[in-house]
């Protein structure tokens, strides 16, 4: 079964929605670079949302979700920060998920509630697909 | 198909506690405990039973302690010191089906640290069911696999 066969909802976010992400502050020769967006190297398929063929972009609506995600999601006792940044973009064009896929880059959304005010692991029930197609990202 | 606007749109603040009126923020003395913890941790860590010395890890893989220094400057293999009282190593580095992989994973991860790479080895990964790197290289984990996990645990 394929993900566009269970016909999820379309989720849009208005323009103007700031999206934070945590990213290394100087590119590496490896990295994918988009608009700004400094992204590991297409096809390791490290996260839950990762695609075989296409970059993908984690975003969260605040900083704290950014580094919660990013840095804190997993069980461990030592993280480094250095050669890190948090990363605050604005979008100038409404944002939804792109239900045929093939754009520049997968957008995945990293909503508040992911992060969970008990630090729970989020569930893909938590997160929104979105790609944005000259969205300006 | 539905769409739906999401409405967070409309509240972009960081949630905190409006009613009780506290700083969101840790304080400095909550900082400080984290830092003392942080501290504590990496002591219990590297007096852990699965530690070597670097002469001890020189005649464990029949090269000088010179040259554990220098694997270990480079990368090739994994010693993390605390409050400068020489390197310990984990003793479990040196087998087969690891020892091999440590030089590609440093240069993947972008760090020679060996806090760092020891973090990324013994800590569990949900790309790999939940196992730590150093498990699924025990385990039959193809190398690469754990390579292309550094790679973008490096970006």
């Amino acid at each position: 079964m394929k993900f566009k066969d269970l016909h999820p909802p379309i989720l849009e976010l208005a323009p103007g929605q700031t999206f934070h992400r945590v990213q290394l502050t100087r590119a590496r020769k490896t990295s994918v670079r988009v608009n700004g967006l400094l992204l590991a190297p297409t096809g390791l398929q490290s996260g839950r949302f990762c695609l075989r063929a296409e970059a993908t972009a984690y975003l969260a609506d605040s900083e704290l979700t950014a580094l919660y995600e990013s840095m804190f999601r997993r069980d461990v006792h030592s993280r480094s920060l250095r050669q890190r940044r948090c990363l605050g973009r604005s979008h100038p064009h409404p944002l939804r998920r792109h239900a045929g896929g093939g754009g520049a880059v997968r957008v995945v959304y990293l909503a508040r509630h992911a992060r969970g005010a008990l630090g729970r692991e989020s569930t893909p029930e938590d997160l929104a697909f979105l790609s944005e197609p000259g969205s300006g990202f | 198909m539905n769409t739906l606007t999401f409405p967070l749109s409309t509240v972009p603040e960081i949630p905190r506690d409006k009613t009780s009126g506290q700083d969101p923020y840790a304080s400095e003395a909550q900082t400080h405990a984290l830092l003392r913890f942080g501290a504590q941790y990496r002591l219990q860590r590297i007096q852990a039973a699965d530690m070597i010395t670097t002469d001890e890890a020189a005649a464990l893989s029949g090269t000088t302690r010179v040259t554990m220094n220098a694997w270990i400057k480079s990368g090739r293999c994994i010693g993390v010191s605390h409050l400068r009282r020489g390197y310990k190593l984990p003793r479990w580095q040196f087998e087969p089906f690891i020892f091999p992989v440590l030089a590609p994973m440093a240069a993947a991860l972008g760090s020679t640290d060996g806090w760092q790479l020891l973090a990324f080895l013994e800590s569990p990964h949900p790309a790999l069911d939940g196992q730590s790197p150093r498990t699924a290289l025990e385990q039959g984990t193809p190398a690469q696999r754990v390579i292309d996990l550094a790679t973008a645990e490096g970006h």
